[in-house]
């Protein structure tokens, strides 16, 4: 017959604990182990972007740089030069350098001035033209409305007669209702075709190929346009039948001496005569209107910066560019190889500072529209004309030869921002469905990506002798973010700066966004970049893996240390027995290491078994090695308990002499719980220290995209581990006060028999359960605050929160012991009853 | 006897006649590629400009033709008065060889010079830029 001394269900219960902890604590190990390599492996993939380091002339940091080490998104857009061509070709011709892609600004410019054609009518006509633009928020008129009449005329050039205003004489015909589409200008950038091409894998060819162009005495500078670009400005066109009759037309030919068959026509009189144009403009402004059609046009549907092919609108007035929407009918223009004779330089954006907000305010309007200006901007001359001749300067235009196009990294984490490819859109704080823009003018806040190239090789004719902004170099032969690489990083950063650059390394940088109270709009996000996140990241995750493993741990080994204590503890009497039966102690020595054996071995194949499957599945041997090293430990600790208890056979508790009952009944059966405070005291540290930890490292890094991503992939491991930690020691818990009250079982049945009621033992025996428990959460508290306050300082913002969590933990130790207690007084009571029977 | 020399000697001719004929053929595919070659390379279109003759007046309007020798078509016309506004463009409809530009030059009180010019484009090169002298009378 087989003996065992300790209950069957009680070496189950300890079997499937075990064997539970086994498997807790190898996969705890395995997965902290694994989450590591996991962050280490995603930054080291994610932190290195296009380039590595920045170089830009000496002093180049805005204010706003250095206080908060951040930089606008496409910060790269606005500059005065300060590095030659020169200079640039020494980087670029370095071993060491992979790519070596040049920016420089180049100005606020338009495109060459095109006009778009409105559906030929063949009524009299008035057009009343007017124009917008808007920064997303608001709407401004820009200044002038234009005017022009079509009526049926038939003549030797046309079957139209037009009178227009001056501005509109040969191009507002009766066949092609034409306006001159307004200026708008877009930041134009100078790049180098092939670096850049290395840098974002875009071919930029075309601005390499020269025509012969049309304008022989004009350099040709082609110019690529962004493709989804806005042109942010709408046309409002009313239309309105006007009474005019044939005999009307006669008596205005004969009033104002129109010949319309010899060329002497209505459109040009203001060439001929202004004041007579102004009589006659004032005369058919009073023309009765008889039928009203308003359309808006919005240009920045239809086109793109830099656009100058023809532009014109369909019979719905809906506008179209000629290139996607090509009709099956000839079509007229005009466009003006003039318009790049000035441009507009910007000066960076002042921002400033009060306490932790970031303010931009007006620094003036434009005195047409209204529009506010944000920054100094000054009108630059490239040539000057008289008529048709350049009188001073070389001329120059722009031709349109093409688009290019911004990939969109909606998860890009790793920034290393290329400086004038960002569009990540500005919006409103309060709503994020309002995104903001710059209008058709210069002096907005914001930044736009590079709406024109062209190539660097006309920077130095269009900027001065050293054009170039800034320089984005990639480091060669270094594939990620580790260690070496960040030393070769900073070696070659450091001999930059020595020949005279203002250096960044951008590796590990990654996108943010600031809210900014801006004058006239509010407060908006804005995307900005940070540099060097990958090392704060790695930090954060050490601090927290280091305090959750050995709390972890910690927990799990007293749960055994205890569950053994027990153990040892339940045989002994029953060993005694035996030995009075005449079992010598080498036959108890071996039950006892046999029921031990079944106790430790069972769970542990049973662990090995399953660890050694998923250590298959998953290809990781860890998962092994974790499990043997526990199991070395568990064995130790057991081979220590039973030597201590040896040592400590016989253990008679003395009575507090002072005290209420509670304090003297916690005080007697203080060994029954010793392990349980140690637990929940461990239990309130890492509820309360590491929570505090976690929220200070996760604010320091999750303001950054990376950082959300890289803390995103820990969130699991946390909560994982956290359960673990709360269900031993709730486990703990319960095995403590079930050990404590059925041995004071007898205890609980005299009570009832006295005559106490249900309340009368709750509150009896929960008074103890919230003395103890209270003086371990009251320790843990303690602990977790004075260590906070050392380590990292100020925690009174929290303690709001510590005591919150105090109460919660407390409450949760008092429901559980409620719900034991119940289940003990149930049994004592009923067996109790049984015993009298 | 005879007859078999007398048929040697045909099949011998004939033999002859048809690598002559397809030696000459060859021949004459090569020099029709060379020809074809050249008139490619030699086709950049010739701009016909025609202007008004005499001094023109100040706010009266003309017209200005621009013509193509190009049959590569269909074809873009270019005019630029040459006082400074906006040069017109023309795309030209199925073949056409000319489009007409109207203008009018403004008036001062001096007789002004201008130089305007034409070019055409067709579907494979742009032509030369053609100018003429415009003189506007003085008002």
């Amino acid at each position: 017959m087989k003996i065992t001394l300790s209950k069957k269900r009680k070496i189950m219960q300890l079997i499937f604990l075990l064997f539970i902890i086994f498997i807790l604590l190898s996969c705890s190990m395995f997965s902290l182990n694994s989450a590591n390599k996991t962050i280490q492996q995603d930054i080291y993939d994610f932190s290195r972007g296009d380039y590595d380091i920045l170089l830009r002339p000496r002093n180049s940091q805005t204010p706003i740089e250095k206080k908060l080490g951040l930089v606008e998104e496409n910060y790269l857009g606005v500059g005065d030069g300060g590095i030659s061509i020169e200079q640039w070709e020494s980087v670029k011709n370095r071993e060491d350098v992979e790519v070596a892609a040049p920016v420089a600004a180049i100005g606020l410019y338009t495109a060459s001035a095109i006009n778009y054609s409105l559906p030929e009518r063949g009524d009299s006509v008035r057009y009343t033209v007017k124009y917008s633009t808007t920064d997303g928020v608001n709407t401004y008129d820009l200044g002038e409305t234009y005017t022009a009449y079509s009526f049926l005329d038939p003549n030797r050039f046309s079957d139209y007669s037009t009178i227009t205003d001056d501005s509109l004489v040969n191009v507002f015909w009766g066949e092609y209702p034409s306006f001159l589409f307004p200026l708008t200008y877009h930041q134009v950038v100078a790049i180098d075709v092939e670096e850049e091409k290395k840098l974002t894998g875009e071919d930029y060819s075309k601005l390499e190929v020269s025509s012969s162009g049309l304008n022989p005495d004009f350099d040709e500078i082609p110019i690529l346009g962004l493709k989804d670009a806005n042109v942010p400005l709408k046309a409002s066109i009313k239309i309105e039948n006007i009474d005019l009759s044939e005999d009307d037309i006669r008596e205005l030919k004969h009033k104002y001496k129109i010949d319309s068959d010899n060329g002497v026509g209505f459109e040009a009189l203001s060439y001929r005569d202004k004041e007579l144009h102004t009589q006659l403009m004032k005369e058919m402004a009073e023309k009765t209107s008889i039928s009203t059609e308003i359309y808006e046009l919005d240009f920045s549907k239809a086109i793109s910066p830099f656009y100058d092919n023809y532009l014109y609108a369909d019979k719905d007035y809906h506008l179209l560019n000629y290139e996607e929407h090509p009709t099956g009918e000839e079509m007229w223009g005009t466009i003006d190889s003039g318009s790049q004779k000035t441009y507009y330089s910007v000066g960076p954006v002042n921002y400033q500072f009060s306490g932790n907000e970031i303010f931009v305010k007006q620094i003036g309007k434009d005195e047409k529209s209204d529009i506010p200006l944000y920054r100094d901007i000054q009108k630059e001359i490239n040539f000057v004309t008289e008529g048709p001749n350049v009188i001073e300067g070389e001329g120059l235009y722009f031709k349109h030869v093409g688009y290019f196009e911004v990939d969109q990294h909606e998860e890009e984490l790793a920034a290393s921002p290329l400086g004038i490819y960002g569009i990540h859109p500005t919006y409103l704080a309060k709503d994020k469905e309002t995104l903001l823009q710059p209008t058709s003018l210069p002096g907005s806040f914001i930044t736009t990506p590079a709406h024109g190239l062209i190539s660097i090789n006309w920077a130095e004719r269009l900027k001065t002798d050293t054009p170039i902004d800034a320089i984005r170099v990639r480091v060669a032969d270094i594939s990620g973010y580790d260690k070496s690489a960040a030393d070769k990083i900073k070696n070659m950063a450091a001999e930059f700066e020595s020949e005279g650059f203002t250096v960044d390394i951008v590796a590990g940088a990654s996108n943010q966004s600031l809210t900014i109270n801006v004058e006239g709009i509010g407060e908006v996000i804005q995307p900005w970049t940070t540099l060097g996140a990958a090392d704060t990241i790695l930090k954060s995750w050490d601090i927290s893996k280091i305090i959750l493993v050995t709390f972890f741990m910690m927990v799990s080994l007293v749960y055994i240390i205890f569950s053994f204590s027990n153990l040892i503890k339940s045989r002994r009497n029953d060993e005694l027995l035996l030995m009075s039966f005449g079992w010598k102690k080498e036959h108890i020595k071996r039950l006892r290491f046999n029921e031990w054996s079944l106790i430790l071995g069972s769970p542990f194949m049973l662990a090995f078994i399953m660890m050694l499957v998923a250590s298959f599945i998953m290809k990781e041997t860890l998962l092994i090695i974790s499990l043997v090293i526990v199991f070395i430990i568990v064995c130790l600790s057991m081979f220590l308990i039973e030597k201590v208890h040896k040592l400590n056979v016989k253990q008679e508790y003395s009575p507090a002499r002072n005290g209420t009952i509670t304090w003297k009944n916690t005080w007697y059966y203080r060994s029954h719980i010793t392990f349980s405070m140690f637990q929940t005291c461990i239990m309130t540290i890492v509820s309360i220290f590491l929570t505090l930890v976690m929220v200070l490292q996760e604010k320091q890094t999750t303001q950054t995209t990376l950082g959300i991503y890289v803390h995103g992939q820990m969130e699991w491991f946390y909560s994982v581990l956290l359960i673990f930690l709360y269900s031993l020691t709730i486990l703990t818990l319960i095995e403590s006060l079930l050990s404590l009250w059925q041995q004071r079982s007898d205890e609980i049945n005299t009570f009832h028999h006295i005559g106490w009621n249900k309340k009368q033992l709750y509150s009896f025996y929960l008074k103890e359960v919230a003395l103890w428990s209270g003086i371990s959460v009251f320790i843990g508290v303690l602990i977790s605050v004075i260590s906070y306050q050392i380590l990292f300082g100020r925690i009174e913002d929290s303690l709001i929160w510590v005591g919150g969590i105090a109460v919660m933990l407390f409450t949760i130790i008092l429901l559980v012991s409620l719900f034991v207690l119940s289940n003990v007084l149930h049994k004592s009571i009923n067996l109790g009853y049984k015993k009298v029977r | 006897m005879k007859k078999k020399l007398f048929s040697s000697l045909a099949a011998v001719l004939g033999l002859c006649l048809v690598f002559s004929v397809s030696v000459f053929a060859n021949q004459d595919e090569s020099d029709s590629n060379n020809s074809t070659e050249n008139v490619v390379a030699a086709a950049v279109p010739t701009c016909i400009f025609t202007v008004p003759n005499g001094p023109l007046t100040a706010g009266q309007r003309y017209d200005f033709k621009v013509g193509t020798t190009s049959t590569n078509g269909p074809h873009v016309f270019y005019f630029t008065p040459g006082d400074g506004t906006s040069r017109q463009r023309y795309d030209g409809r199925g073949g056409e060889q000319n489009r007409i530009f109207y203008h009018s030059y403004p008036g001062y009180q001096y007789q002004k010079s201008y130089t305007a010019s034409a070019q055409t484009q067709d579907q494979l090169n742009i032509s030369r830029v053609v100018s003429k002298s415009i003189i506007v009378k003085a008002w």
